[in-house]
């Protein structure tokens, strides 16, 4: 059944911070999943293995006896731990998609998820627990609709509460009495204006000799609105059919996508994620295009140590790549690295005398932490008509076999720009609405996980 | 006598402060009590003072104490009754927020004596005029019916909660569908008539409610798909996990699911994706229209795909499930094999489930790019994941017979690159790539040979000295080379002695003429200096064979085996079933059915060998008849304990027998052959029966199905016992004392005749046979 058992928030050191209450359970039953959970990843850190994401606690209740048991749903989200335990045959998705908009809506209320907010709006986050999940069926889940009964932490309420005022501002006595249960009735705002951020992001892996094996582009639209009454948007693309495998939010209407490739919706107040979506790969000319950074780079490993070099190109005529970053690992027992990074440009905004003691040339900043053995060279930019800027170098290790990883990440930044070229056509203000708003369209390409092998 | 409240302390000074006369002391006060609270810290004590509190305008601080008396309840359920009144009094409040909180909270306080008060006014929320209420309402029904059921159909609420399926407001519908389905699956656990009144003349009211409640008929069928497309995520789950429970009436009706369902793989939340395609599996078996089930595997294929950019845990629980589904429908992913590359900092739990699914896909197509990225894989630092490479690459030899030959080219350059674990896990492969390709890679024989050095470990001695016997003919030093593993003899684990023992043999029946003292030594080192029972069995049985009949021995040691092949299935054919209907549930990540680890007692091992084995045991006897001893024992063995032995295997194995054996073998042939003085002819001719028809065998355990089928499953692949012709007697429990015992090798089968151990001897066969 679609339900789970509760939540269960740790701090770093494993000690529960916020339990929400276990009503069918004994006493006993978050304490055992919380041992459980910390003596596997006890075991886990010891055995330098990750823990798997669903882990199973014997549970030694109800049934007369006879074993039982309940799975453990865990994420860690800035060094707290958040767990879910799962008494009964549930979808696990179901617990982390339960976690996931937990955490946004914590997000939205504290502003940042760490110890102290926590600990200092727990009444806060219980009254939230208490809202979201009755006995483990989710219930009210829509941010939109909880800010309606429970009050977020506003520095108002704050003063308010030291001035022993209260109930100046109450929840609202009309809940969910709106015919659209994502959208408040009712909305005001003085200046109407509606953005829509195009985001996407590039999966790929290139192997040695710089071809793609496999690339992906995953792109979402984000978008905040804040538009009076009860708007009806028409959203048009000049080239839907780049858009494959959509995921929709619930406003939109699937019918009229389906039909026309329009997006027809009313939307919620604030910011949401409107669509997810993952781009067409190109069906015609040369699938290399899709990445518009080129790398070329070779790795020559010696007893303990080895050379290295790694040359990078933009394929990206119109806009400048920018924040490049190349991240190699160089394996356990890595002491050491000297490089010299060589390009034409320099970086904006650095100043020479403190590039210098980094290793710094006019090709980028490098540096190596010893500690994660991680070397990471950094380019605030890249065109494609500067000469290609280069790193070599060598490091040592103490290992006579250095394992430097067989692949390195490569990220970077492109601002208003578009790897599948999706564009907005036209948006469409219907419904009861009398003002004209401002409507704004803006573009980010970067990288996912980019994986360079050598 | 009471004793009387401390005067000093924490909890001294928040009563204190709980009777302030100004609010927002008290307020503050309630706030530190459940900080408290949240620490660990006992604050049961002040309960009579926070209750106090209950009667407020401020809803904040009415949620607070209302959470207090939750948490309390169960140890103060005597004390509970002081708040009745304050709630009574919310559930009719003119704040719908008041009135679903009360209602919720008198509902999930769980004290008996609260219920009573709860009845008429959840009947009146039920019919409420705000939404939130209804729901919430909607969704105490069945938190009723878990405590006390004949309250529920005492008021009808399971009649109320199934007429607000048809209500306006989806949130409404997606919490009555919600506790509908809790409240079916509470009702199947009670009692048919209550067990106080066994009187059937006059039937007492039933506290199970009428089960037609529960069934869903067209038109709610209509209503509920309605309210899928409109209803939160979350309801959406729960109408899709009602959906995957209700059966359909005829096939056309399952299209119409189907299709309806469909668009659900739009959506955002991974949940409902896999929830929608759970529905889909289950409804596509009724339908048979071509055109419809294309288009269904084609669209369930790019949502799946799309979980996979995910973070690692939803990616992991999501390719648990496609690793389940390919299971089903090899097709629904043939072209997406890129996708699932591994990156090399993806999580171990995610490499291990895509390298599974990869192989899983592997077509004569895209075998160029797999074998490719494997090789890449067996380049990488992490042992473990590097092994699975190799071993992945070893699989794909097996499946695709086109493949094999760059397969054994890849296995040939990892082996080159002399990194030990890797070498070590290439030669184990090999063994099988020779299983299932019989002289045809004899070509690599003499650089595995040079690698023997490199070995260290067990599986991989073996595997190689394996190699070596089986091909003794081929290779001009086998007497040399076994003659090294000899030496160490001793030192070496079981599995290395028992290997090399049957490889001297087969180098001995190949080329008699110069393994005369080697055979000679191993069988004095194997008889002597070993103390493993089953070493010495198989030496003294060699031995035995050796030196009365050559022929017979070479029937029984060179007979042929049966060819390997690459199991579709990973579980047995009824579980994959069963894990089908519950794809998207823990069960599907397990690769378990959920009864065995989950709820009321989990299965033991012998269930989960029973449903293994259920559909097929309407045909049991006639596949008994083809089925050889080996292959019932593996999976006899599961059940060591079991006092109920699966009666078709081992009526079918000894009537298999009675049918193959010539000279009349028979179960009462059997039984005397241990009684009998000279037993060894027969005892010959029901070994080398056995030994002839192993290849009609293939043991097909069903893998992983309990974890304790690994070791068997291992068997199968490997070239442990369970191959050689003398698989029935090594893997059976302890053979008879006299075959151990000094009186050496003359006359072991005399001393066996002997008065209570051919009794041992007898049963010991029989529970074989």
């Amino acid at each position: 059944m679609a339900r789970i058992d509760g939540i269960i928030i740790l701090d770093p050191n494993g000690k529960p911070l916020i339990s929400s209450h276990f009503p069918l359970h004994p006493p006993s039953y978050p304490s055992l999943h919380i041992d459980t959970f910390n003596s596997a990843r006890k075991k886990a850190i010891a055995d330098d293995e990750e823990l798997d994401p669903v882990i199973w606690v014997n549970t030694l209740s109800r049934g007369g006896g006879s074993m039982s048991g309940a799975g453990l749903c865990h994420v860690e989200r800035e060094g707290l731990y958040f767990l879910v335990p799962v008494g009964q045959e549930v979808n696990p998705l179901f617990a982390f998609s339960f976690l996931d908009s937990f955490l946004d809506t914590l997000k939205d209320y504290l502003g940042e998820i760490t110890e102290i907010n926590i600990k200092d709006n727990f009444d806060i986050i219980y009254m939230l627990i208490e809202e979201m999940l009755d006995e483990g069926h989710p219930m009210t889940m829509e941010t939109n609709m909880l800010k309606e009964i429970v009050l977020p932490p506003t520095l108002m309420r704050k003063l308010l509460n030291v001035a022993g005022v209260s109930g100046l501002q109450a929840p609202t006595t009309q809940p969910f009495t709106a015919p659209i249960p994502w959208r408040r009735p009712g909305v005001r705002h003085s200046s109407n204006e509606i953005y829509f951020d195009i985001e996407e992001s590039i999966d790929a892996i290139i192997d040695k000799r710089g071809n793609i094996l496999s690339s992906s582009v995953w792109g979402r639209i984000n978008c905040n609105s804040r538009l009076s009454g009860n708007p009806d948007l028409l959203l048009n693309f000049s080239n839907p059919k780049v858009l494959d495998e959509c995921a929709f939010h619930p406003c939109i209407r699937y019918n009229k996508w389906e039909k026309n490739r329009i997006l027809s919706f009313i939307p919620p107040d604030g910011k949401f994620r409107l669509l997810e979506y993952q781009a067409v790969p190109p069906t015609t000319g040369n699938v290399k295009n899709q990445l518009p950074l080129g790398v070329k780079a070779n790795l020559v490993i010696e007893p303990n140590g080895g050379r290295f070099s790694v040359t990078l190109s933009s394929r990206l005529n119109s806009r400048p790549l920018e924040d490049i970053v190349i991240s190699i690992h160089l394996g356990k027992g890595a002491t050491s690295v000297s490089a010299t990074a060589q390009g034409d440009r320099k970086p904006l905004g650095s100043r020479s005398e403190e590039g210098a003691a980094e290793g710094y040339v006019a090709g980028g900043n490098w540096e190596f932490d010893p500690h994660t053995q991680i070397l990471k060279w950094k380019l605030s930019s890249l065109v494609s008509t500067e000469r290609s800027p280069t790193l070599t170098g060598s490091f040592v290790s103490s290992e006579s076999q250095p394992t430097p990883s067989p692949a390195f990440e490569t990220s970077f930044n492109i601002q208003h720009h578009s790897f599948s070229n999706l564009r907005v056509d036209q948006l469409k203000v219907q419904g009861d609405v009398m003002y004209k708003p401002f409507k704004g369209v803006r573009q980010l390409a970067r990288s996912g996980k980019v994986e360079v092998r050598w | 006598m009471a004793m009387a409240p401390p005067r000093k302390g924490e909890n001294y000074e928040l009563r204190q402060q709980l009777n302030s006369e100004y609010r927002e002391k008290r307020a503050d006060a309630i706030k530190r009590v459940i900080a408290n609270h949240t620490i660990g810290k006992d604050c049961s004590g002040l309960f009579p003072d926070v209750v106090k509190n209950m009667q407020t305008d401020d809803l904040e601080q009415k949620k607070l104490v209302y959470l207090y008396l939750m948490n309390y309840a169960k140890t103060q359920p005597e004390l509970v009754i002081l708040a009745v009144n304050t709630f009574v009094k919310d559930t009719a409040d003119p704040n719908p927020l008041v009135r679903a909180l009360a209602i919720r909270t008198m509902s999930i306080l769980r004290a008996e004596k609260i219920l009573d008060y709860l009845a008429s006014p959840l009947s009146r929320c039920l019919k409420d005029d705000n939404p939130y209420v209804r729901k919430t309402a909607a969704l105490c029904v069945a938190k009723v019916f878990d405590l006390k059921s004949e309250l529920c159909v005492e008021y009808g609420f399971v009649e109320t909660l199934r007429d607000l399926i048809g209500d306006g407001n989806p949130m409404v519908v997606a919490n009555a569908v919600a506790a509908l389905a809790d409240i079916y699956e509470a009702s199947l656990n009670l009692p048919d008539t209550p067990p106080t009144s066994p009187g059937r003349s006059s039937p007492p009211p039933s506290s199970k409610p009428n089960p037609e409640l529960f069934i869903i008929d067209p038109p709610t069928l209509t209503k509920l798909l309605v309210a899928l497309n409109e209803c939160s995520e979350w309801g959406r789950i729960a109408i899709l996990n009602t959906l995957a429970r209700y059966k359909a009436l005829d096939e056309k009706e399952s299209e119409h699911i189907c299709e309806r369902v469909m668009p659900q793989f739009q959506h955002v939340n991974a949940a409902v994706v896999l929830g929608a395609v759970k529905v889909i599996m289950i409804h596509m078996k009724a339908v048979t229209r071509e055109d419809l089930i294309k288009s269904l595997t084609r669209k369930m294929a790019p949502p799946l795909v799309t979980l996979i950019s995910s973070p690692p845990e939803v990616q992991w629980v999501a390719l648990r499930n496609i690793n389940l589904l390919l299971q089903k429908r090899p097709g629904i992913l043939a072209n997406e094999m890129r996708v699932f590359f591994c990156k090399y900092n993806d999580p171990p739990y995610v490499k291990v489930e895509k390298l599974d699914i990869m192989v899983r896909l592997a077509s004569e197509k895209n075998v160029d790019t797999l074998l490719g990225e494997l090789k890449e894989y067996a380049s990488e630092v992490d042992v473990d994941f590097v092994r699975k490479a190799v071993r992945a690459v070893g699989q794909v030899a097996i499946k695709i017979d086109e493949a094999a030959e760059r397969c054994v080219g890849v296995l040939m350059e990892l082996i080159e690159t002399r990194v030990s674990y890797v070498v070590q896990e290439a030669v184990i492969v090999i063994k099988d790539i020779f299983r299932k390709y019989p002289h045809s890679y004899e070509g690599i024989i003499p650089t595995l040979c040079a690698n023997l050095e490199e070995l260290d470990e067990p599986e991989a001695k073996a595997s190689l000295i394996w190699i070596i016997g089986e091909y003794a003919e081929k290779i001009e030093n086998a007497d040399e080379l076994l003659g090294t593993f000899l030496e160490s003899f001793k030192e070496e684990s079981y599995p290395v002695q028992l290997q090399t023992l049957t490889a001297i043999v087969k180098l001995f029946l190949k080329k008699p003429d110069e393994s005369q003292t080697i055979v000679q030594k191993v069988l004095q080192a194997a008889t002597k200096d070993c103390d493993s029972a089953d070493v010495r069995d198989r030496a003294y049985i060699y031995w035995r064979l050796l030196s009365s009949d050559p022929a017979a021995a070479k029937s029984v040691v060179l007979a042929v085996r049966p060819p390997i092949s690459l199991p579709q299935t990973t579980v047995a054919p009824a579980i994959l079933e069963e894990l089908l209907a519950e794809v998207s549930s823990l069960a599907s990540v397990y690769h378990k059915p959920a009864a065995t680890f989950i709820g009321k007692g989990r299965l033991g091992a012998e269930e989960m060998q029973r449903r293994a084995l259920e559909p097929e045991e309407e045909n049991a006897r006639e596949k008994a008849l083809q089925t050889v001893v080996a292959g019932q024992q593996a999976e006899n063995l599961l059940d060591f304990d079991a006092d109920d032995e699966p009666q078709p295997s081992s009526a079918g194995g000894s009537q298999s027998l009675s049918m193959l054996g010539k000279g009349g073998i028979s179960s009462s042939t059997i039984s005397n052959v241990a009684k009998s003085t000279n037993p060894l002819d027969e005892l010959m001719d029901l070994f080398s029966t056995a030994s002839m028809t192993t290849p009609a065998t293939q043991p097909v355990a069903p893998k992983s199905t309990v974890s304790g089928i690994q070791g068997l499953q291992d068997d199968r692949q490997d070239t442990n016992t369970t191959h050689d012709a003398f698989a029935g007697l090594t893997g059976l429990g302890s053979p008879p004392q006299g075959l151990g015992d000094g009186n050496g090798v003359t006359s072991p089968v005399q001393s066996q005749g002997q008065g209570q151990q051919s009794g041992g001897a007898q049963d010991d066969l029989l529970g074989l046979f």
